[in-house]
């Protein structure tokens, strides 16, 4: 490993639906202004800049060229990044390395979306492989609903679990200022009376197509000892590739499952001696495509047995108030702006490391987090936090 | 902000974009053979022996140049999983809303290859019987495809 990094500015936007008031570089500029404001610092104390975002869902060939003042790239080093749904963690990697690697001793990671003023799904056509799907069109949807089946056949789960997942995420984001769906549910049966729209996914599974930004400031170990009295650790960060379209391998009957969350996080609990993990991890903020996911990805990162993952939250071990929470921000089903979606991640983790999660701040003391992030194909990546190193 | 703030102006962009992506030789040789010959062609891996589908020129278990031996993925199959939607979402490959009247499949062939597809039967109650499934090809209009399969149909045993 390199040299240690911290995190020591944390800024985000409030999500909403539509920004029609602001361009780009304008919703991006309120969460680096946000960052710095955290961090206490102005943006000469910037030495290099990381962007990203899902780059054509708004039809902007260089977005970092039209947002180098906003960003504070202008007269700085850095780069923009893809990486499809983990961008938001492959700008705070790349932003990770060049501090570790002594190139820099700060430097601004942003992950954005603006989904008001663009074709999203216009842009998924062209999604990998361009050919292969656009020549037959079974959407992602459909994939997770299988999923979703063939877990309630294997494991026991039902219906009521997925909706206690939801109720949870809602439970979350009504304490979270910044999250999109606020809905205020009470009680499993409203989610269970929303419809179908692929069986067995409800209208209430989906997650919203959210406009904001997210920026975090690291700094390598004497500056972040020098400038913050409360710095986050990046302890770890690691990326795993799958490929595509792949039915039947890894024993994985959609070809969509994320084998690549399972070899990331064995290596990454392996390299940081985590031998158990909710004993040696205190929270998570994970990257849940859908509320029927998240209980699978628990079982993925190994935060229970295989097949238990609903029995975790049928035990409400992963509320606010739980022994392990995950999610406490009201996750990826309350907030979707993808390019910003798993930066959101890591500051969440890293703002409940410090104590500063407001009112969805877990009950319990959390010292060491993980962030995940899953794209696309199943790309992953993992971010481990600790309150000291 | 100024006077008359609230009035927040677009700019539009209405050109279409239209692309033109090379299939490539591994699912060029198989879209032409759905197309010319309403057969399933992927590629056996030189060292596992397992079929690659949809074909390439690299085994994703292997990480080895695949080769060129070409096999047959057959017509039949067996159904492992399905689901169906119930409300219109939009397709972005359509580009517009819409709800497929055939529901969705995952189907593990006989000659072992999962694959991603459509079911004929639309009955929800039906669906639950439908276990050994059939290819049915377009007569006329194939591209080159999966499209060229209109969807799978129940067959005995
Ligand atoms: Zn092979």
């Amino acid at each position: 490993m390199g040299n240690r990094v911290a995190i020591i500015g944390i800024g985000q936007t409030h999500f909403k639906s539509k920004r029609p008031d602001v361009n780009i570089p304008e919703m991006i500029n309120e969460a680096v202004r946000a960052a710095l404001a955290d961090a206490e610092m102005e943006i000469k104390g910037i030495e290099a800049v990381f962007t990203g975002n899902m780059e054509t869902f708004e039809g902007v060939c260089h977005p970092d060229h039209w947002m180098a003042v906003e960003s504070g790239a202008f007269g700085r080093p850095g780069m923009k990044v893809g990486a499809a749904g983990t961008t938001g963690a492959t700008v705070v990697d790349e932003a990770f390395h060049m501090v570790a690697a002594g190139v820099c001793d700060t430097a601004l990671a942003i992950g954005y979306q603006k989904h008001d003023q663009g074709n999203a799904t216009g842009a998924l056509t062209t999604c990998c492989t361009p050919v292969w799907g656009a020549g037959f069109a079974v959407g992602a949807m459909q994939e997770f609903a299988k999923q979703a089946l063939t877990y309630m056949e294997r494991t026991g789960a039902r219906e009521e679990h997925a909706a206690m997942v939801r109720l949870k995420a809602d439970y979350g984001a009504c304490r979270n200022p910044y999250a999109h769906l606020r809905l205020g549910l009470s009680s499993i049966d409203e989610i269970l009376q929303s419809a179908y729209l692929v069986w067995p996914l409800r209208i209430l599974d989906f997650c919203p197509q959210s406009n904001g930004a997210c920026a975090l400031i690291l700094a390598s170990e004497h500056v972040a000892n020098r400038l913050s009295n409360k710095p986050v650790w990046i302890a770890d960060m690691i990326t795993v590739h799958q490929t595509q379209f792949r039915a039947g391998i890894y024993e994985d009957l959609t070809g969509r499952d994320p084998y690549s969350q399972e070899v990331a996080a064995a290596r990454l609990y392996k390299r940081n001696g985590i031998t158990d993990v909710r004993r040696d991890i205190d929270l998570a903020e994970i990257y849940e495509p859908s509320n029927w996911q998240e209980m699978t990805t628990y079982e993925h990162l190994y935060f229970c047995e295989k097949g238990e993952g609903w029995k975790m939250v049928e035990k409400h071990m992963t509320d606010i108030e739980g022994e392990f929470p995950v999610n406490c921000s009201g996750g990826v089903i309350a907030t979707n702006a993808i390019g910003a979606t798993p930066t959101v991640r890591i500051a969440e983790a890293a703002l409940q490391i410090r104590g500063d999660a407001g009112e969805r701040q877990a009950t319990r003391d959390i010292k060491t987090a993980l962030a995940t992030a899953l794209g696309s194909t199943n790309w992953t990546i993992l971010t481990l936090l600790r309150r000291s190193l | 902000m100024t006077d008359n703030a609230e009035e927040l102006i677009h700019v539009e962009y209405t050109q279409p974009w239209r692309y033109r992506w090379s299939t490539g030789k591994y699912i060029g040789k198989a879209y032409a053979e759905t197309k010319r010959n309403k057969r399933l062609m992927g590629n056996r891996c030189s060292k596992c022996q397992e079929i690659v589908w949809p074909p390439e020129p690299v085994c994703p278990r292997c990480k080895v140049p695949t080769g060129e031996k070409w096999v047959e993925l057959g017509d039949t199959g067996t159904v492992l999983q399905y689901t169906y939607q119930v409300m219109p979402m939009w397709d972005p490959h359509v580009g517009r809303a819409r709800a497929h009247p055939h529901p969705s499949a995952n189907i593990r062939m006989d000659s072992g290859c999962h694959i991603m597809h459509r079911l004929e039967e639309t009955d929800p109650e039906k669906l639950k019987k439908v276990k050994r499934v059939k290819a049915v090809w377009k007569e006329e209009g194939r591209q080159g495809g999966m499209d060229d399969i209109l969807y799978f149909r129940a067959i005995d045993g």
